[in-house]
């Protein structure tokens, strides 16, 4: 008895401060979007939005591009860290770390002097009479700079996934007749999913989200919903549209999570992190 | 196979360190530019620790990490405590959801819904100011408390009720079991959720951006504002610091491990012990470095020098401005750092934040989000301001600074009588072009339709802006309120798009210097910056007319220190002040004392204070209706 | 050569880790259809042989021959040989049917003989109805006949089993025990068995290699090791054994504790100093005076079957199994027959063990702070 009130006393905080910071925000969010400038309830939010399709679509297919990138990159990566030396793999772990301490927008800027016309790959392409090439300001620069962002985020649940698999499994794979190749296929890429599930997740939402990285190294041409949600909260706090298009963009992260979640069997049933 | 395994990872490594090797290169810069690298200098870490704002930033990064972290820490585990205790898989079920909310759901819309509960709140209760250092305290421990929870919820799992029960079994009390059993054994996973909430909210931005309120700026903050324009290597520099930090502090870790698990007979909690002791004292470490590196410049010369008497009555309040990025002297390469020298001549203290329009210093301030004493908006948003009783009336008697001001800038549209606003800066727009790539007379707007030049024109990518050229070649008011007028400059800025590199505003600073792009147009006095570092650069006032504006000082209605403000509106008029900042800025000065002054090097430069008249026409306040027609045309442009 | 096949020879094979010999000069030849087993403690190489075998590991020196070919580099999947690992190694994404299949689907196997097979091992193994069962449903013992049937669908000439049946209980494991022996008929083919327990290593086998420290100490039949063990070791590890010091006085006389005894061993030098052993069972407690040996009994367990007696000679201390029952402090004879005693020559192991005034070694290890204990092996 004296237990199950203790440990109510002890939820009873939290839950507060969840329901206060999480769940009332969130509400927030939906009472803008239902509502005109003068707080009675309307629909014109929600008419809006059509006019922003073009822009979901580009940050989704930007976001998908981008994710399946850092993943054909990532999984040989990881699958080759994990072959090396207990010493070397956290050496290599460490340094794929490292990056995400430095400041995203630092890294993010980085990139224009590599990618500007007259920045290092032009300069470089320039000793062999080559370019310049529009680099900067286009999708490709856009997605460079998320694949750079969020790269460890996925080598990391992939190395993890695949680390833990257990050297026998390999071993047994190998026994029963199957070349590296087989044994990738067959053994280690199923056992890795886990990993490669929360390896998308984890790219996938920061990247149709993102704002910034579109700004600074894309053009009008390759802003992002991220980018356009801020810009309305920019010039209107109240800004109903700006709610709305977040509405839209939590669902489409909801949805994205649950078709996600499907493919593993988190026995948590929440999200794998 | 293994040569290829070895081949793709150093490929990859080289991809994530290329931007970090670019960036700490070019911290050893000698000049401004993060393009071209001119000389070895270590000026860039001076500059970086010799600026207040800087270090301020840093401190509260620090500082906001390490409480936010903790709280969240000690709160996490309680509710970690909790959570695990539930009997009910129903309530689990329902905690857990909300739980991972902060974690899945995109930043921007964590932030933004944030941000509208703080308004909501300080709306109710009637604040000035709704947001705060608290507020962002807030929100930094609601998204690191799921991280928290996530690393200390599997251990308790891990443990079990069997320890517990063999506490009490032993007979301790639950408190007792719980410090003695459950704590060493669930340490770790705290530990490691401290250090992950810690370094999240290190390196927050996105939440940070809708949550800050007044006067407490974390360094991913400055950095943003200092990217807007273009990057100083100071940034890269105080970067490449933390970068080092953080590299000897990962290998001081790592080699730590590696002792320990040599030395078998060396416990594992002692191991722990090991490494969270030089996590800490590391931390510790560089948090009194940063404090410690506080710069103390002496100001007793250059106050013998200022006009007015400055009294120490107000020492100890704290005055809030808010003001455009860069538009203040700060110290950097040997120049005056104005709030520094306010701050000891008055003994004030200054809490200073930076916006990047006026429609968000107009939004930020409507919605009561923040309070500041003193703004500098532009002449059309004074008149909007002024129009919608946000603007407090100056006391002009304690601006003796004030007879400085140009008559041409007194008694402006915007503020008819002079009650509302001091003039501080004042700009135009004009053509930017690369004499190198751009041949022939140029001196029209008509320049940037011109198909000889295709991909290599750049325009103001904000509306307003880009409108009014194509009304100047159309001839229009560029206030006019008739739809047909706003349709026919849509219609030709659409005709521009197939000759345009990109629509950008302070990548300019980076794009006309590096030959990027031949033609841009911007604002005059930024050209002079950027003629620095390429001399091929041209400037002209195109004939068909310019957009002039003045930016003043101004102190809105819900101002907390007003006469702290006068004495700093007085102190930006001081000459020296002014030189500073006219200096600085590189915009023509309305102040008399500046542009008559023989030390002034910019002084009767052609652009800035051209002697031939230049057709120029001030923005004003566009009706809301007008507003949003144009609005929506450029959202055309933009996408056609 | 003999006339029986030899499948597998092993030549010389010399295995180290950081400078530390795991295999030292191993020579082994398996016939075809033979069931070997390799038996020793942990750390003793009988792990490490088998995976020379099943080509996880390349000897430093050495040859592996398979059907008379050198197949040292030749890796697994190109070996026509098949394993049991310790923990089964069963596939958890795939389920029972899957996991059999594995081999056949990597080999390109058509899909309807792949059936059929699956099919048949399932029979084998008495797991039929299983199929669609996934690995993390089934039982420890489930899991083994799934093992079994996922090697032996490979239709290999050798199975390799590395202690499969450790992770059984003594029940389980005593009834697959059987099944594997009526499996290993049924296929034909050589089983090489790693275990570290005597008693399934005397039960199952054709030939008993017993190693220790990286070196074979003995090959030979169960009843050849468990009768006339080779050394102290042997005669320790194998069974329950007193090893007295002993003196040839010459060939069938032996004489230990100051009494001479009739034995059935000779071709040992006059005087040479030799281990005797006697096992716990051949020893019969009688009157002191009717006894060759005499002493006193010090502890009586009983165990069932039997009581286990501690009787001290001389300080030295018997295990003697009876079905009588003696008393603490008892004064008793003992008496041996000639065909009791088996002697051995001195080796480095004489003196380390076979006398019961300690605990066991594992005991012992675990009173020891400065020994650490290593459960698992390799």
């Amino acid at each position: 008895m004296k237990k199950s009130f203790l440990s109510k006393l002890i939820n009873a905080p939290y839950i507060l401060w969840s329901a206060i910071f999480i769940v009332v925000p969130l509400i927030i969010v939906a009472y803008f979007t239902f509502t005109n400038k003068n707080g009675s309830f309307s629909l014109e939010n929600i008419y809006e939005i059509p006019d922003y399709t073009g822009i979901f679509l580009r940050s989704i297919i930007y976001a998908l591009v981008a994710t399946a990138i850092t993943l054909v990159v990532s999984y040989p990566f990881a699958y080759f860290m994990s072959r090396t030396k207990v010493r070397t793999q956290s050496m290599m772990i460490m340094l794929v770390m490292l990056p995400m301490w430095m400041n995203l927008l630092i890294r993010t800027y980085s990139w224009t002097t590599i990618l500007e016309k007259t920045g290092l790959i032009n300069s470089f392409f320039g000793l062999f009479g080559l370019g310049p090439y529009n680099l900067i300001g286009t999708s490709g620069a856009v997605i460079v700079g998320m694949v750079y962002n969020y790269l460890p985020y996925m080598i990391l649940p992939i190395y993890t996934s695949m680390s833990k698999i257990d050297k026998s499994y390999i071993e047994a794979a190998k026994d029963l007749g199957s070349s590296s190749f087989d044994s990738l296929k067959r053994v280690i890429l199923p056992l890795t999913l886990p990993g490669i599930i929360s390896g998308i997740t984890m790219v996938f939402v920061p990247s149709v989200s993102t704002f910034y990285i579109a700004d600074k190294l894309g053009s009008t041409k390759t802003l992002m919903i991220g980018d356009v949600i801020q810009k309305k909260f920019d010039i209107d706090v109240y800004s109903g549209i700006g709610a709305s298009l977040s509405l839209v963009l939590m669902v489409i992260i909801l949805i994205c999570i649950v078709f996600m979640n499907r493919f593993s069997d988190s026995e948590d049933g929440g999200i794998i992190v | 196979m293994k040569t290829l395994g070895k081949i793709i990872n150093a490929l990859i490594f080289i991809f994530l360190y290329a931007p970090i090797a670019v960036m700490i290169v070019f911290s050893f810069n000698s000049s401004r530019s993060t393009y071209v690298f001119e000389k070895f200098s270590l000026k860039w870490y001076g500059e970086f620790l010799n600026s207040t704002i800087t270090i301020t930033a840093v401190k509260n990064t620090l500082l906001l990490a390490v409480v936010s972290a903790l709280i969240a820490t000690v709160f996490g585990t309680i509710a970690s405590i909790g959570i695990y205790n539930l009997k009910s898989k129903t309530a689990k079920g329902a905690i857990m959801g909300v739980t991972n909310i902060p974690m899945m759901n995109p930043d921007v819309v964590t932030g933004v819904s944030l941000m509208l509960l703080f308004v909501f709140i300080g709306r109710f209760l009637g604040l000035a100011s709704s947001l705060s250092v608290y507020t962002i305290l807030i929100a930094h421990i609601t998204f690191n408390l799921p991280y928290v929870i996530l690393n200390v919820l599997p251990k308790l799992r891990q443990v079990g009720n069997t320890y517990t029960e063999a506490a009490r079994d032993l007979g301790c009390t639950y408190s007792k079991a719980f410090l003695k059993v459950i704590f060493p054994n669930i340490y770790s996973g705290i530990l490691s959720g401290f250090l992950m909430a810690f370094t999240l909210s290190l390196d927050d931005f996105v939440i940070s951006y809708f949550t800050n309120g007044t006067g407490f700026q974390t360094l991913p903050l400055l950095i943003y504002s200092k990217t807007k324009k273009s990057v100083k290597p100071d940034i890269y520099a105080l970067s490449t610091v933390i970068f080092v930090a953080v590299l000897l502090l990962l290998i001081l870790v790592n080699s730590i491990k590696a002792k320990s698990e040599k030395q078998q007979k060396t416990k594992r909690s002692s191991k722990a012990k090991n490494i969270v002791l030089t996590v800490v004292s590391a931390t510790v470490c560089i948090a009194i470095i940063a404090y410690s590196a506080i710069p103390s410049e002496n100001y007793n010369e250059f106050s013998k020098k200022l006009k007015c008497k400055y009294t120490t009555s107000l020492a100890g309040s704290t005055l809030n401005v808010f003001n455009w990025g860069e538009y203040i002297s700060d110290g950097i390469d040997d120049t005056l750092n104005v709030i520094e020298a306010f701050e000891d001549t008055t003994g004030i203290q200054v809490n200073y934040d930076n916006f990047d329009s006026n429609e968000t210093m107009y939004s930020k301030l409507k919605s009561g989000a923040v309070a500041y004493d003193v703004i500098i908006p532009s002449d059309y948003m004074i008149e909007r301001l002024k129009n919608e009783k946000m603007l407090r009336k100056l006391d002009y008697s304690k601006i003796p600074n004030y007879k400085f001001i140009d008559k041409k800038y007194k008694n402006l549209y915007f503020d008819e009588k002079n009650e509302y606003s001091v003039p501080y800066s004042v700009g135009k727009t004009g053509l930017i072009y690369n004499s190198k790539m751009v041949k022939g007379k140029v001196d029209s707007w008509s320049v940037m339709w011109d198909e000889k030049y295709k991909g290599q024109v750049l325009t103001f990518n904000n509306s307003r802006d880009a409108f009014s050229i194509a009304q100047f070649m159309l001839g229009q008011d560029v206030n006019s309120t008739k739809k047909s007028d706003w349709k026919a400059a849509a219609q030709l800025l659409k005709k521009q798009n197939k000759v345009l590199q990109a629509r950008v505003m302070d990548e300019v600073f980076t794009k006309m210097p590096g030959n990027n792009a031949a033609i841009a147009p911007y604002y005059a006095g930024d050209f002079l910056t950027m003629y620095d570092s390429n001399e091929n650069l041209r400037f002209v006032y195109p004939k068909e007319g310019v957009n002039v504006f003045v930016d003043s000082l101004c102190v809105p209605s819900n101002a907390k220190n007003y006469e702290a403000a006068m004495m700093f509106i007085n102190f930006m008029l001081e000459p020296e002040v002014a030189l500073a900042n006219a200096e600085y800025i590189c915009y023509a000065s309305p102040n008399t004392a500046v542009v008559n002054n023989d030390n002034y090097s910019l002084k009767g430069n052609e652009i800035l204070y051209p002697k031939k008249k230049v057709k120029e026409q001030y923005y004003h306040n566009i009706d809301s209706k007008t507003r949003n027609y144009y609005e929506k045309l450029w959202e055309e442009v933009l996408l056609s | 050569m003999s006339n029986k096949k030899n499948i597998l020879e092993l030549k010389n094979i010399t295995v180290s880790f950081d400078g530390e010999k795991i295999l030292d000069d191993i020579s082994l030849s398996i016939s075809d259809k033979e069931f070997v087993t390799l038996l020793g403690p942990s750390g003793c190489g009988k792990t490490t042989t088998l995976r020379i075998i099943a080509g996880f590991l390349e000897p430093d020196s050495g040859d592996v021959f398979f059907d008379g070919e050198i197949i040292n580099s030749l890796p697994a999947n190109k070996r026509n040989v098949n394993t049991i690992f310790q923990r089964y190694a069963l596939f958890p994404h795939l389920n029972v049917y899957d996991n059999i299949a594995f081999g056949l689907k990597v080999k390109k196997v058509p899909k309807d003989e792949i059936k059929k097979r699956v099919k048949e091992m399932l029979k084998l193994v008495n797991l039929e109805g299983f199929e669609k069962r996934s690995i993390a449903k089934l039982s420890g013992g489930q899991q083994q006949r799934v093992a079994i049937a996922r090697a032996v669908i490979n239709k290999p000439k050798i199975l390799l089993l590395d202690e499969p049946l450790a992770a059984l209980d003594l029940k389980l494991r005593k009834d697959m025990q059987t099944e594997l022996k009526n499996i290993q008929k049924q296929l034909g083919i050589t089983f090489i068995f790693v275990t570290h327990d005597q008693e399934e290593a005397l039960s199952m086998s054709d030939k008993v290699v017993v190693m220790n420290e990286g070196k074979i100490q003995h090959i030979g039949t169960p009843q050849d090791i468990y009768n006339e063990p080779v050394n102290a070791f042997v005669a320790d590890f194998i069974g329950e054994s007193n090893i007295i010091d002993g003196v040839m006085l010459d060939d069938f006389k032996v004489k230990i504790e100051g009494v001479t005894l009739q034995c059935l061993d000779k071709g040992f030098k006059t005087n040479e100093a030799v281990d005797v052993v006697i096992r716990p069972e051949d020893v019969d407690i009688v009157h002191p005076e009717k006894g060759l040996i005499t002493g006193e009994v010090t502890s009586v367990t009983f165990l069932g079957v039997h009581f286990e007696i501690i009787v001290d000679v001389n300080g030295f201390k018997w295990m003697i199994q009876t079905t009588d029952e003696s008393k603490v402090g008892d004064k008793v004879g003992l008496l041996i027959e000639p065909d009791a005693i088996h002697i051995m020559k001195k080796s480095k192991y004489s003196g380390l063990y076979g006398d019961y005034s300690s605990f066991s070694d594992e005991m012992d290890e675990i009173s020891n702070p400065d020994v650490e204990i290593v459960s698992e092996e390799d």
